[in-house]
């Protein structure tokens, strides 16, 4: 595990990075990448809210960390897919993708059509969000097998579910897919933290190195306060 | 494909009331080799590629009236949206309005030019835009035979290699439908590991094969 990965500076960040922040009510994560003369977070906000804005004005208002090693040749072309998907958001004039708890191992920007292709899923956590960007480029980001379901995931997953309940209420989500999200808590998680982990580690990130990676990067969000 | 191309009866150095950055300054180009294509792909509404000794531009038109005379940062140049080629229109050029299939030959000579020369000019990033852009549209669009010929073409001494990356990773999906692909991989991987050794090349392309 390498912290020397850490930083705390969009200035920092040559191309990309994993941005890693405490909001307040949670733990969030998401890429941070260079958009030509801007840093900017993309980000699975929640339900149909995908945000891409300068660093700045996002996860500034937290306490953010950031991390990214990779081959440099890589990491630019990661940028470039943050900047498609960005792009394909405004073309499409769609607030953002859906939320969903399970992890669709097949899910990726696709290029044949120009969206999310999900063959086995309903959405995106801010998790699972940053997993498809790595793999829409191409890089082995993390690996499930031998991921367990922890007590901890199950309570944060029916935390989650509770809060797309609040959005139901306020027309923010359909019951269906409220319903789908609910069927799916006791699904495999990968942690806010964990994602970020996975950049201190040899890719692709495996458990337990990635729990481990992960308590250290709280530990090093909670130093920042 | 509604393509519009400009050409200039006689020498140019001035292009309608756009500003169009030189390589070191504001100012109106100089077109040597004047050039201008727009044309309408995909979802976008289209680019406008120039060609000259000084410039070159991808950006988006159709609109942007309001902007059409104003200087225009280098760095925005890619990012600008709905360009109006109308400042184009000058008395100087000649314009004609052709139909041209998709992912023509002069489509993806105009593209080639445009990666090459901002490779060239040390603008990477933008190179990458253009390329993700262009060839997800081709493949939107169902264009594969295109999108094969673009990795036949492609002058792999004229450009980096974190831009061979990109059309690796943008064609990645496609790979059963492009029979060109694994040739352009192995030429690829065979070069990267010469020039940076076998296990910087396999760290690079790893999962793009």
């Amino acid at each position: 595990m390498d912290l020397s990965r850490i930083k705390t500076s969009e200035r920092d960040v040559p191309f990309v990075a994993v941005g890693i922040c405490d909001t307040g009510q949670n733990i969030h994560t998401g890429v941070v990448y260079r958009d030509h003369e801007t840093v900017r977070f993309l980000e699975q906000g929640f339900h149909e809210l995908t945000r891409n804005e300068p660093v700045q004005n996002s996860i500034h208002q937290h306490s953010g960390r950031f991390l990214f090693d990779l081959e440099e040749d890589r990491a630019r072309n990661i940028a470039g897919m943050c900047r498609l998907i960005a792009k394909w958001l405004v073309d499409k004039r769609v607030s953002g993708f859906a939320y969903a708890l399970r992890f669709d191992e097949d899910a990726r920007f696709d290029p044949f059509t120009g969206e999310l292709a999900m063959a086995n899923g309903v959405g995106l956590s801010c998790s699972t969000f940053v997993i498809v960007v790595f793999r829409s480029s191409r890089v082995r980001f993390i690996d499930f097998e031998d991921w367990p379901v922890r007590a901890g995931d199950v309570i944060a997953q029916e935390r989650l579910v509770k809060l797309l309940e609040n959005w139901r209420d306020q027309g923010r989500a359909s019951p269906e897919h409220v319903e789908k999200v609910r069927s799916e808590i006791g699904c495999v998680r990968a942690r806010p933290e964990e994602v970020a982990g996975i950049c201190m580690l040899d890719l692709p990130g495996k458990y337990p190195a990635a729990e481990r990676a992960g308590e250290a990067i709280l530990a090093a969000v909670n130093d920042l306060g | 494909m509604n393509m519009l191309e400009l050409r200039t009866q006689k020498g140019l150095s001035r292009v309608g009331n756009l500003s169009i950055p030189t390589g070191e300054r504001f100012g109106w180009v100089s077109i040597s080799k004047p050039r201008a294509t727009a044309f309408q792909s995909g979802s976008l509404v289209g680019y406008v590629v120039m060609f000259t000794d000084s410039a070159s531009v991808a950006g988006d038109w159709g609109q942007l009236e309001d902007e059409a005379s104003r200087s225009v940062d280098p760095e925005e140049f890619t990012r600008i949206r709905r360009w109006d080629v109308t400042p184009f229109l000058h008395s100087d050029l000649q314009s004609d309005t052709c139909d041209e299939e998709e992912g023509s030959t002069g489509e993806i000579s105009a593209f080639l030019d445009t990666v090459y020369d901002l490779s060239a000019r040390g603008k990477e990033d933008y190179a990458i835009d253009v390329i993700f852009e262009f060839m997800n549209n081709l493949l939107v669009e169902g264009q594969f035979e295109a999108c094969d010929r673009i990795l036949s073409e492609v002058a792999i001494a004229r450009i980096p290699p974190v831009l061979m990356v990109s059309f690796l990773t943008i064609t990645a999906a496609a790979k059963p439908k492009l029979k060109n692909r694994h040739r352009f991989f192995s030429i690829i991987r065979r070069l990267v590991a010469r020039q940076r050794g076998e296990k910087a090349a396999q760290r690079l392309l790893d999962g793009l094969e």
